[in-house]
């Protein structure tokens, strides 16, 4: 799904569109796309609304509104404009909690599927799985997207949501509680 | 100092995942194992860690780049004005409205300008360019020399 920029109308920003930032564009896609994608999925819960989200992350970068940081933050300041923007989605439609899990979206395949059955079994878990993550609240599905997902740590996680290490513990705890519970109302039939 | 349960229970994700220092670590450890409660939390966490391993190897959909590039590509082109009063001066022309084709150029390019930011600066330099160009071109009407600018730019 192709959106509209929202400046698309306005004068073009030189800077914004010099080829090295429209570089910067895609080296980051490249290196962080999935990140962003699988995250702004699972906080939002959807994977259309997601593929929005991503558009907009990445053309943030492209407008020249918001500054780059260097290199070390970069990983850090995509988590966090992303789960930022995907927060400001979720206000905007009054979409928490989870929608329904009928729309809780396809999960992509994974390039590596050896047999077209080893490809469908992951492809079920992949659903299964997001369909159980997507029960939760946002608060929930944010941080456990960040950790059990992208694999931050406990700082990484206080630095993008901007909270305290003993509170991304303790949230972290709260979060995988019911998420167990969820998960063992919902067990994932064998194919 | 026994931790109590709830206490316990806020840590069980920093167990699980080392984030603990040795002496919070060796106090959880010893209170889950004599509590059966506080062990069947700790289960549970590592059952809800196993339940999202599968959404680990999700990708962003292929032709997702695509999308956002065509979309920077929205956001970067210039629209294309500048055909638009080359057409407006040669209709102009053969319909034989000299001055007042003159000024409604002028109107429509000051238009565009607002939009475009380019079109007026372009009109403005092109005609003082022609004028200051030679004899032919320093008495003639502006819709002529717009016409003429237009004939220019067509045979590039």
């Amino acid at each position: 799904m192709t959106k509209q920029p929202d400046n698309a109308r306005g004068a073009p920003d030189p800077a914004a569109c010099s080829p090295d930032r429209v570089a910067a564009l895609r080296e980051a896609y490249e290196s962080h796309g999935d990140r962003v994608y699988r995250t702004a999925r699972h906080v939002l819960g959807q994977a259309a609304d997601a593929e929005d989200a991503v558009q907009d992350v990445f053309l943030r970068l492209l407008d020249g509104s918001a500054p780059l940081p260097d290199a070390d933050g970069f990983s850090a300041w995509m988590y966090r404009i992303t789960v930022n923007h995907c927060l400001n989605v979720l206000k905007r439609k009054r979409r928490d909690p989870a929608p329904a899990v009928e729309d809780a979206g396809v999960a992509t395949p994974a390039p590596d599927d050896a047999s077209p059955l080893r490809a469908a079994e992951r492809a079920e878990a992949r659903d299964h799985a997001a369909h159980l993550l997507a029960r939760l609240a946002v608060q929930d599905r944010t941080i456990l997207a960040l950790r059990e997902i992208e694999g931050l740590s406990y700082r990484e996680i206080g630095d993008v949501l901007d909270l305290p290490q003993g509170t991304v513990m303790s949230r972290l705890s709260r979060a995988r509680e019911r998420l167990a519970a969820i998960v063992e109302r919902n067990p994932q039939e064998v194919m | 100092m026994a931790m109590q349960c709830e206490a316990v229970r806020e840590k069980l994700a920093g167990f699980v995942d080392g984030e603990l220092t040795v002496a919070e670590y060796a106090a959880v450890e010893r209170h889950v194992a004599e509590c059966v409660e506080c062990a069947a939390a700790l289960e549970r966490q590592r059952v809800a860690i196993d339940s999202l391993i599968p959404l680990r190897a999700e990708r962003a959909p292929a032709g997702l780049l695509d999308s956002i590039a065509e979309a920077s590509g929205a956001q970067c082109k210039p629209r294309p004005r500048a055909p638009i009063w080359r057409a407006a001066a040669g209709f102009l022309l053969g319909a034989g409205l000299f001055t007042g084709a003159a000024l409604a150029l002028r109107d429509d390019a000051t238009k565009l300008a607002r939009e475009d930011g380019l079109a007026v600066d372009a009109v403005n330099t092109a005609v003082r360019t022609l004028r200051s160009s030679g004899d032919r071109f320093a008495e003639m009407p502006e819709v002529a020399l717009l016409a003429a600018l237009s004939t220019e730019m067509e045979g590039r």
